[in-house]
């Protein structure tokens, strides 16, 4: 049940609008008492671990999505979720410099 | 009697329109000829209504709820203004959608419905290239293409066939539009985001291209997984190809443009007439 309340709760972030967002800005902690959390995905999502939540088996779209709301890099985040170090770099390239 | 008058099918990478930069102009300019050929296919296609096999990016369904096969009843379409898309109501075809839906239980095929569907980039992202007016009507069919375990190729090819069936038997006397969107193979959010299988790519473009689904429809979950977790969006060509099979159209390659690294995707664009 954990895993999809994590889910749920990205997807509180991620697709409901501004007012979820906001309030998880203002009271993190207030806002994912919503949600039944156990300890350690609730200190991954304050904490913006995406290796974390993406080792507890979220959905690898809703972790992505959760650094998109966090406005993560796409290179950070790929290094954060153990990405391969060519790809990595070659990410921050195109952004860097483009196509 | 309502009649299949086209059918498209085109990637929807969210990119495109998000990160237009990640491209070389060379492939921007590709993909914009491309759609702009797409656009014009359609408009002379003169659609009453647009059907569209797609997919949603955890927008309306979370593993708590996953249906295989459901279809949009509303009058309207809400869609998500993400990656700078516009903040849209896209109009729906309220009685087509339900005809369909009834139409289906009577053979035996139960889709789910929904008076809602949130349209993300799956489908908004091809209807604001396609029909940037929004001013045909759009009933999505959106295809669990996200949570394990999702629907066999052979039974998307079943839908196509059913979609087909049912405009056939329809006496509303519409011309209807197939969209197929999405895939081909790319992998999103996991340590492969970024790769791609060209040489899955290459083959099922031709497949889609031959006009014969026999290949594509024995796809098990096993080979697809080969074109990582976003290729399980050909589920949404499989789905137009037997609805052209069924209806008797033919397949052209409008764009082939190999693997465009910052989009994380091949852009690949079929139409058939």
């Amino acid at each position: 049940m954990s895993i999809v309340d994590v889910e749920r709760c990205i997807w509180e972030l991620h697709r409901n609008g501004p007012e979820p967002l906001a309030e998880f800005q203002r009271e993190p902690n207030t806002f994912l008492s919503h949600f039944e959390l156990t300890e350690e995905e609730r200190h991954a999502l304050v904490g913006r671990d995406y290796g974390e939540l993406y080792r507890l088996g979220v959905h690898p779209m809703a972790c992505l999505f959760y650094s998109q709301v966090n406005k993560t890099p796409m290179p950070a985040y790929l290094s954060a979720i153990g990405g391969a170090t060519a790809r990595v770099k070659e990410r921050e390239d195109l952004e860097l410099h483009g196509g | 009697m309502s009649t299949i008058v086209a059918a498209v099918a085109t990637v929807h990478a969210p990119l495109i329109v998000g990160m237009p930069h990640l491209a070389s102009e060379e492939k921007r300019a590709a993909v914009d000829r491309g759609f702009a050929e797409l656009r014009s296919f359609v408009a002379a296609a003169r659609p009453d209504v647009i059907v569209s096999t797609t997919s949603e990016h955890i927008t309306n369904f979370l593993s708590t709820n996953a249906p295989a096969f459901c279809v949009g009843t509303g009058g309207v379409n809400p869609s998500l203004p993400e990656f700078g898309l516009p903040d849209v109501q896209v109009p729906g075809d309220a009685e087509f959608a339900r005809g369909l839906v009834e139409f289906a239980y009577d053979r035996g095929f139960d889709l789910a419905h929904s008076s809602r569907l949130v349209l993300d980039h799956g489908t908004n992202l091809p209807l604001s290239y396609i029909t940037p007016e929004y001013n045909v009507p759009v009933v999505p069919v959106m295809i669990n293409t996200i949570w394990a375990p999702m629907p066999t190729a052979e039974r998307s090819y079943q839908l196509g066939e059913l979609i087909a069936d049912y405009v056939a038997a329809d006496k509303a006397d519409k011309r209807v539009l197939l969209m197929g969107t999405g895939g081909i193979s790319h992998w999103v959010g996991s340590q492969r985001h970024g790769d791609l299988n060209q040489e899955f790519d290459m083959w099922f473009l031709k497949e889609v291209a031959s006009g014969s689904g026999d290949n594509l429809r024995k796809l098990s979950q096993a080979d697809i997984d080969v074109a990582g977790d976003g290729g399980n969006e050909i589920r949404n060509w499989i789905a137009v190809v037997g609805a052209a099979a069924s209806a008797g159209l033919t397949p052209h390659v409008v764009l082939d443009e190999t693997f465009v690294p910052g989009w994380n995707v091949s852009v690949y664009q079929v139409a058939w007439q």
